[in-house]
């Protein structure tokens, strides 16, 4: 069975219409016979494949893209190329160059280079549009120098600022605290590479290398804040399991009975909450001062909880916060909650208030709010 | 001089401004001053045509980007100890020092032949790091249901629970992962020692002990040894 056409169609639609391309200019030649069969080969390859990782994988161990690529731009080069004794043309050179990068806006536009590259569509059509308005060949180039547009075809990273700057939003109304610095950064890099540049328009070589550096740099951090997270929110379930396990509506909760759990099951797996969630935690809470080096008081104010606090990333209301608060030095292996704490979280479940009210609602845009810890633990 | 003419000693001075005194294009400013000054010198478009065919200069000009491009990527890749991203910059680099480019496309050519294999020795090299780094949460699982303190009657329903879950995890990398991995590279071998090197450990930021002790598990995990196949 081939690979499906939803796919096949997506990664060569723009290979076919490269070679109808060159079909409806009239060219042909070695190097369109070349286009021609490493065309047939991905065509034949997406019928004989039945997996698009393998036809994908094929297509790159071959290097079908590049051989078609570099065999496309030899046959523009030597349409363009005038004949022996036959003065340039700088008509014929401006149209095959607008032919070109009209291509790139058609796979651009149609999401044939990927859904990233549509945001490049519209630098390409100003391109065009310049190259239509009415000026010679050499001016063309010159301004197209001028405003650093050359690097569009060639693949290297051109950047808008204001597509920066709308990632940053993007990143700031979403609270991703990473991608906040990793952009804020970005356009500080961009701004002060356009004010060293002679015509204002940041290196691209300059600019795609130190972007990566900035990734690259933040990459541990970003990873480690992750993970931290990760982890004292299973350090939070894990408390707030096991405070439940004992109330009166476990039998019925979900976490313990499932769909189609007996009696039975759910009365087991409660038993195994109660009595291995302590040490469970324990070891948990080991590991977690082994990788970060921080205690479980520390975790309540650490930048981490607050930012995910602020950000209603947290689920938990601030009272079963303050409940899991006191279940900690009660949570010891062979140990139970307080009678009290198990009514309170009963209660609590039976006012539906063990969730935090803005639960699922955007982020506020509003600065960072401390979880407030009870004095006794400041 | 004729329009025309200005016009492109104008396109070609622009290019040249560009580059000139930049640090990262030494090569491309000394072959596009000599383009430039070509052009400027020239008493006419048809002469200028005349001695960019003799010189090479377009020629000249490609190969000098392409260097200066490289040279920077090499530079960049080796200062962060990225040693393998840096290996499609030194293998282009050693091209041109070894080969005499007369033609742009044979030049392109090269670039992206070299550029496509380096991709997959990338992605190869920086699978595992990835793999060990998603299965971190797993492997942590798998050591506290070993380990933490629990009451004596619930350790064999864990250690059956976990015996479950390495059989997974070595049946998932032997009939899907290794497989996965093998269409791109069929030379695929997995080598946990590599996460050592600088490129890699920098990705996993907790402490030696953890990190040590996490290579042994993910290894059981994935039901390889040392360089198992």
């Amino acid at each position: 069975m081939p690979v499906e056409l939803m796919y096949t169609e997506a990664m060569l639609n723009p290979f076919r219409d490269m070679m109808r391309d060159v079909g409806s200019r009239g060219l042909t030649g070695p190097d369109v016979d070349a286009m021609g069969a490493a065309l047939g080969e991905m065509e034949a390859l997406a019928q004989s494949l039945d997996d698009f990782t393998t036809f994908s994988g094929q297509l790159t161990q071959r290097q079908l893209f590049s051989k078609f690529s570099d065999a496309y731009s030899r046959a523009l080069v030597a349409a363009a190329a005038p004949r022996p004794g036959e003065k340039p043309s700088d008509d014929s050179l401006m149209e095959t160059t607008l032919r070109a990068y009209e291509q790139v806006l058609q796979t651009y536009e149609s999401g044939g280079a990927g859904e990233g590259m549509k945001k490049m569509a519209p630098a390409v059509r100003e391109l065009v549009e310049l190259g239509r308005s009415g000026i010679s060949f050499p001016v063309f180039l010159r301004l197209v120098e001028e405003r650093g547009m050359a690097d569009l075809l060639s693949g290297a990273k051109t950047v808008a600022r204001e597509g920066l700057l709308e990632s940053l939003a993007f990143s700031r109304a979403g609270w991703a605290h990473y991608d906040i610095l990793q952009h804020q950064r970005e356009v500080e890099l961009y701004d002060q590479l356009a004010a060293a540049a002679p015509l204002g328009v940041p290196d691209p070589l300059t600019l795609t290398l130190e972007t990566e550096r900035i990734a690259w740099e933040l990459e541990p951090s970003r990873r480690r804040w992750d993970a931290m997270i990760r982890r004292w929110e299973t350090l939070l379930d894990l408390l707030v399991d096991w405070l439940d396990a004992f109330a009166a509506f476990a039998p019925y909760d979900p976490r313990w009975n499932p769909p189609g759990a007996s009696r039975e099951q759910a009365m087991e797996n409660i038993a195994d909450t109660q009595e291995c969630n302590p040490g469970d935690f324990r070891f948990r809470e080991a590991l977690f001062k082994e990788y970060f080096s921080l205690t479980w008081p520390e975790i309540w104010q650490h930048e981490t909880f607050t930012w995910q606090y602020t950000s209603n990333q947290i689920s938990h209301s601030d009272e079963r916060l303050m409940l899991v608060l006191e279940t900690y030095p009660l949570c010891q292996p062979g140990g139970r909650p307080s009678p009290a704490l198990i009514a309170r979280t009963e209660q609590m479940h039976a006012r539906k208030a063990h969730f935090r009210s803005t639960n699922g609602l955007p982020p506020p845009d509003s600065p960072l709010t401390p979880f407030m810890l009870p004095p006794s633990m400041l | 001089m004729e329009q025309q003419h200005q016009e492109y000693v104008d396109y070609y001075r622009v290019r040249y401004e560009k580059v000139a005194n930049h640090p990262k294009y030494p090569f491309t400013a000394h072959a596009e001053r000599e383009l430039y000054e070509a052009i400027a010198g020239a008493p006419s478009l048809e002469a200028f045509g005349e001695i960019l065919q003799a010189r090479g200069l377009n020629v000249k000009c490609a190969v000098a980007r392409i260097r200066d491009n490289y040279t920077a990527r090499a530079r960049f890749y080796t200062e962060l100890e990225e040693t393998v991203r840096a290996g499609a910059a030194l293998e282009i680099l050693h091209h041109l020092e070894t080969t005499e480019y007369t033609d742009v496309m044979a030049l392109q050519s090269m670039v992206s032949d070299v550029e496509t294999r380096w991709m997959n020795r990338i992605s190869s090299d920086e699978h595992l790091i990835e793999e060990f780094w998603g299965d971190w949460k797993v492997l942590e699982d798998i050591e506290c249901a070993e380990y933490a303190p629990v009451p004596e009657r619930w350790k064999e329903k864990r250690r059956r629970l976990n015996a479950q879950e390495i059989a997974r995890g070595i049946e998932a990398w032997r009939t899907r992962t290794l497989p996965e991995m093998r269409k791109f590279d069929p030379a695929y071998v997995p080598d946990h020692d590599l996460l050592r090197a600088p490129r890699h450990r920098r990705k996993v930021p907790v402490y030696d002990g953890a990190f040590e002790r996490r290579i042994l598990g993910h290894k059981n995990y994935l039901g390889v040894t040392s360089h198992a196949r």
